[in-house]
């Protein structure tokens, strides 16, 4: 049982955690972690379980770690608000009725958008990155969500909204810098 | 309804986990007012975008550090070991179940009688056994001392002290 899943959710963890992280040797840590914790506590499993739900609540636990591992300097709490270099807050509806977001969309549907959202997601803090590739990158839906990240569905909801808004920030800055070299 | 406080909910909308109260609510709104609708548009855009990101396969190695320790924790693992005692009873009680009583009891009937079967077989014929008598009791000596079975030769005058003389050899 233990082989076929590993042959079964290797690729796909492996997966998750190169996106929480964007390095390949740290993902394989995570990975390699994330097994063993589950490998070490099988005897505890209950099997009329879903073994994958089981296996996404010792993930968190490993991405809670490896946040406090890897990134306690870069940590900023997740109710801040988004701000411009300059310091001055982005209000709502400065940001809702922003015009550039045509600008983002145009750059999204070209070929090479991939490499401007990898520099975008880089500049995110680890958390908006994780809710993100859980979100969007796995799909795993907000009740999967909180069970793997053990928050209440609506804290899912707001923080994947403020992720976002941070990804969108990151993206109309490389388009400001499109614009401002002709590109 | 104003733009204000409308990102969470087109955020929401995007990943299809409003309640259907909240979905009516965006659509009413994104209809009259081109930002948001430019808004959803780019949300909807960067979540297909990064479902589509490449990253890459796990590499070889990890997978067989995995698959290693996974034979290994398996082999530990006290499932490895067999079923245990109450496994094997109620494998054995499913096994008793009235949908293969008849069987078992056939199986049964069919070894015992097998059993019995073979008995007279393993055991020594009467008539080999009445003959030996008759040649026992033709050879005893008339003195009434019995020589040992399997003894041959001819019965010395001594015979009936056979016992007390192997008793002072020994």
């Amino acid at each position: 049982m233990l082989q076929r899943f590993v042959e079964e959710y290797s690729d796909s963890a492996f997966t998750f955690a190169y996106r929480l992280c964007e390095n390949v040797e740290e993902a394989k840590e995570l990975v390699q972690e994330a097994f063993f914790r589950l490998f070490k506590s099988w005897d505890h499993f209950d099997q009329s379980q879903p073994l994958e739900k089981w296996f996404l609540t010792i993930l968190k636990n490993v991405y809670v770690d490896s946040v406090k591992k890897f990134d306690r300097r870069n940590m900023v709490p997740l109710d801040m608000p988004v701000r411009h270099e300059d310091g001055e807050g982005v209000s709502i509806a400065e940001t809702i009725a922003d015009e550039r977001d045509e600008a983002v969309l145009d750059m999204l549907e070209r070929r090479e958008s991939e490499g401007h959202l990898k520099a975008a997601l880089a500049g995110l803090t680890k958390e908006h990155r994780a809710i993100l590739a859980l979100c969007d990158m796995q799909g795993l839906g907000y009740d999967e969500i909180s069970r793997v990240l053990g928050m209440p569905m609506g804290t899912v909801r707001s923080r994947v909204s403020r992720a976002r808004t941070a990804l969108r920030e990151g993206l109309l800055k490389r388009t400001a810098g499109m614009v401002a070299y002709g590109v | 309804m104003e733009c204000k406080g409308l990102e969470e909910l087109l955020s929401a909308y995007a990943d299809r986990e409003t309640t259907p109260a909240e979905s009516a609510q965006v659509e009413a709104h994104v209809a009259d007012c081109r930002a948001c609708g430019l808004r959803l548009a780019v949300l909807a855009k960067s979540k297909q975008a990064l479902a589509s990101m490449a990253a890459p396969a796990a590499p070889r190695d990890l997978k067989e550090t995995l698959r290693r320790a996974a034979a290994r924790a398996e082999a530990a693992s006290p499932e490895s070991s067999g079923p245990s005692f109450g496994q094997r009873l109620s494998a054995w009680r499913s096994a008793l179940s009235p949908r293969y009583g008849f069987a078992f009891g056939l199986a049964a009937f069919l070894l015992v009688g097998l059993w019995f079967e073979r008995r007279p077989e393993e055991a020594v014929p009467l008539d080999v056994m009445l003959s030996a008598h008759r040649q026992y009791t033709l050879e005893r000596p008339l003195g009434g001392s019995a020589t040992r079975p399997g003894a041959s030769g001819p019965v010395s005058e001594d015979a009936g002290n056979d016992l007390e003389d192997d008793e002072t050899d020994e």
